[in-house]
């Protein structure tokens, strides 16, 4: 690829691929403002009403933030403060490490079951087994998320209670049943093309595995030019479905700060969590567009 | 003098819809809709007298001589409508539609047995519940009573029913409407950003809202009230989550379709852009493809909708009431005894109520893949087995005549295989 070509492909991405995360996550966290906005005035138990945050606030007794007020903190770096005085960045910055963790990796698993049932499709075994997972996958998550921590899991043992959180959340959130449809409608519309009649001619031995010596040698990287669009509706996902198996394994990831927060009315943590969760499904969507790239340089040129 | 009976009043007499040929053609496909409507089976089992009722008072006024025969036959249709599909389901030797029914089931009889319970018994105190638990009076205590097993299946039903509904309607409308460019625009930038927004965060929030303001309202109204407005809430949110999902398939079909030939052979005929769309394209080739994704769809929000019920029961926003549900029966101490270490202490008459929520979720979703693979195998069988129709031979014969020689791009064999 040339350097034209990078060029604007950057151009493509600062342009419309940030200022549409940007735009998208201004108009989530101002809904969801206002969704808090309109909550009415509730006895809450267990609510330390900090000296020192009221003082900080001034005007508002339940410790409420504007939205404005929030905003001109994000921009100063400052996340804002929750109830009982600690800061929500301190909070943040571990959690997010570990959710961001949890539903990244998870898409391993996922497109590992996921590619082998769409390529090998052809083949009835596959297609029994695919079918059979795929049921077994379409269950909520904790079902199969308390079995695994049983076995697995614990306080004890932290790597494997990670690893099982992984799997947990590669197998059942939802990813593998489209994938292995997108892939599979993929595959199956690279047959037919002109170029594939070529390669057979040519003696390359019809399998849609990409080894030298193979017609999906050729095929799976122009196939890969469908699929890996889809893949970013697909990371929103695993991050909601990260939510269910951080609870059921009890990792420290935003679902303890989402949850608390929403228990405790508390704006900042609660608006800090959904800004944190769009961008990192945002993240996923630029290092896919990204991927992309990579695959067909065109991709973004005007 | 007598007067002359009308075509279409000697239709009515006969019991048949009507002799033209695009009805009958509408015919053809509305069996697949009708092994679709045993999910609404309950709504229709209530529905059904209600109509049933009002042909009768309009057929007073008309007097019309075979109202008793189709009130009974709409009675009839709606209350062994269950039997019906399995039979049609055994004959057609499809043994995933038949399976998915049988799973099914238990769940379609547990939402009008819950309805019914909720209706009928009104008190709350434990003691009342507990002598409906089968546990006993401590399971009681913990809620894993018969009762909430019940509660829980018509609010999972009702909830994902309103989502499936409100998926179809809006899925449809802003699908077409992808047809036009500028619309397009707008309907994609909608759907990218659905899509980007986590579906369990958006929910959560709302539901944090929806409590607080449920708190308020639940010692001055009954319980009624607020479950069908919590039903109504998470049924929205998530049919609108799962908006892009449809909104892609029908733009997709759209554009296969649009560019195919009978489309300019409707077009010559005259008849309006909208009509082609809705009834040509959509009616005749993307029903059956939208009513299998339905199936999909509503078993993907009873998943959501059950890990958002676990989700509150773990952790209670605080002020609301923990609503019954099959995902709070399974936290109970019990489950995770069963679950944990199931070798040693494993009890059995306990464990049965505890894990029949698993159960039943299991069973549910299952069911509806298991519906919706069985559905498309239908599908496919009917494709094969049906001739064109009259109308469509019509316009092939009127096309020729006309001597089209624009000849668009045919489309491949990819594209009219039914994407799964």
């Amino acid at each position: 690829m040339s350097s034209s070509q990078v060029l604007g492909f950057l151009r493509f991405l600062l342009v419309e691929a940030i200022a549409k995360s940007i735009a998208l996550c201004l108009v989530v966290t101002f809904a969801v403002y206002l969704l808090l906005c309109i909550t009415p005035r509730v006895e809450r138990h267990g609510v330390s009403s900090h000296d020192t945050w009221e003082t900080q606030q001034g005007n508002r007794s339940d410790g409420s933030i504007s939205y404005w007020e929030w905003l001109w903190g994000l921009a100063k770096g400052d996340l804002g403060r929750i109830k009982s005085g600690q800061s929500v960045y301190e909070e943040v910055k571990n959690r997010v490490l570990v959710t961001f963790l949890l539903s990244f990796i998870s898409l391993v698993p996922a497109a590992f079951v996921s590619l082998i049932l769409g390529l090998f499709s052809c083949k009835r075994s596959v297609r029994i087994g695919g079918a059979v997972i795929s049921l077994l996958t379409s269950l909520p998550a904790f079902l199969l998320g308390y079995f695994l921590y049983g076995v697995f899991g614990g306080e004890a043992t932290p790597v494997t209670n990670l690893l099982a959180a992984i799997l947990t959340l590669g197998l059942s959130c939802g990813v593998i049943n489209e994938m292995s449809r997108i892939i599979d409608n993929a595959v199956k519309d690279e047959k037919t093309k002109d170029y594939m009649e070529t390669a057979r001619a040519k003696g390359l031995e019809e399998s849609p595995y990409p080894g030298l010596g193979r017609t999906g040698f050729h095929s799976f990287r122009n196939a890969l030019i469908t699929i890996v669009p889809r893949l970013c509706a697909l990371y929103s996902l695993t991050v909601s479905g990260s939510i269910v198996v951080e609870q059921v394994f009890r990792l420290d990831g935003l679902s303890n700060m989402l949850l608390g927060g929403l228990g405790d009315a508390d704006t900042p943590r609660v608006l800090t969590v959904v800004l944190l969760a769009v961008l990192l499904v945002r993240v996923g969507s630029v290092l896919t567009d990204f991927l992309y790239f990579l695959l067909n340089p065109r991709y973004g040129q005007r | 003098m007598k007067r002359p009976v009308q075509k279409h009043e000697k239709a009515l007499l006969h019991g048949r819809i009507g002799e033209d040929k695009m009805e009958l053609e509408r015919l053809r496909s509305i069996r697949l809709f009708e092994l679709f409507a045993f999910l609404v089976w309950p709504i229709l089992l209530v529905a059904a007298p209600v109509a049933a009722l009002i042909i009768l008072i309009m057929d007073l006024f008309r007097r019309n001589t075979s109202k008793a025969a189709r009130f009974f036959r709409l009675v009839l249709n709606a209350v062994l409508l269950p039997l019906y599909v399995v039979v049609l389901a055994v004959r057609q030797r499809n043994p995933m539609l038949v399976l998915g029914y049988l799973l099914l089931m238990p769940f379609v009889v547990m939402t009008i047995l819950g309805v019914v319970s909720d209706l009928a018994f009104d008190e709350t105190t434990p003691a009342a519940r507990g002598s409906r638990s089968v546990g006993g009076p401590a399971a009681a205590e913990r809620g894993a009573t018969l009762e909430s097993l019940l509660t829980g299946a018509s609010l999972t039903y009702f909830a994902s029913l309103v989502a499936t509904l409100l998926v179809l309607s809006l899925g449809l409308w802003l699908g077409k409407l992808t047809f036009g460019r500028i619309a397009e625009a707008g309907v994609m930038a909608f759907v990218q950003s659905v899509e980007a927004i986590p579906l369990l965060f958006l929910l959560l929030v709302v539901m944090a809202v929806f409590s607080w303001w449920g708190y308020e309202w639940k010692d001055s109204l009954g319980p009624s009230l607020t479950s069908v407005l919590r039903v109504l809430v998470i049924g929205v949110v998530v049919g609108v989550g799962f908006l892009p999902r449809m909104i892609r398939l029908i733009s997709e079909r759209i554009k296969t379709f649009g560019s195919q030939d009978f489309v300019d052979g409707t077009k010559a005929h005259g008849i309006a852009q909208n009509r082609i769309l809705w009834y040509h394209i959509i009616a005749k080739n993307c029903l059956n493809d939208v009513i299998i994704a339905a199936t999909q769809i509503w078993a993907s929000a009873i998943v959501i909708e059950v890990s958002l019920d676990y989700l509150i029961a773990k952790s209670p926003l605080s002020g609301a009431k923990v609503y019954p549900s099959w995902a709070g029966m399974l936290l109970t101490d019990e489950v995770k005894v069963c679950l944990l270490q199931m070798l040693p202490d494993f009890r059995f008459e306990g464990c049965l109520l505890c894990l029949s929520p698993a159960l039943l979720i299991i069973m549910t979703v299952i069911g509806l893949y298991l519906l919706g693979d069985g559905l498309r195998a239908f599908y496919l069988q009917e494709a094969v087995a049906s001739k064109p129709s009259s109308f469509d031979r019509a316009l092939d014969e009127t096309l020729r005549s006309l001597g089209s020689s624009s000849r668009s791009e045919q489309p491949t064999a990819a594209h009219e295989r039914s994407r799964s």
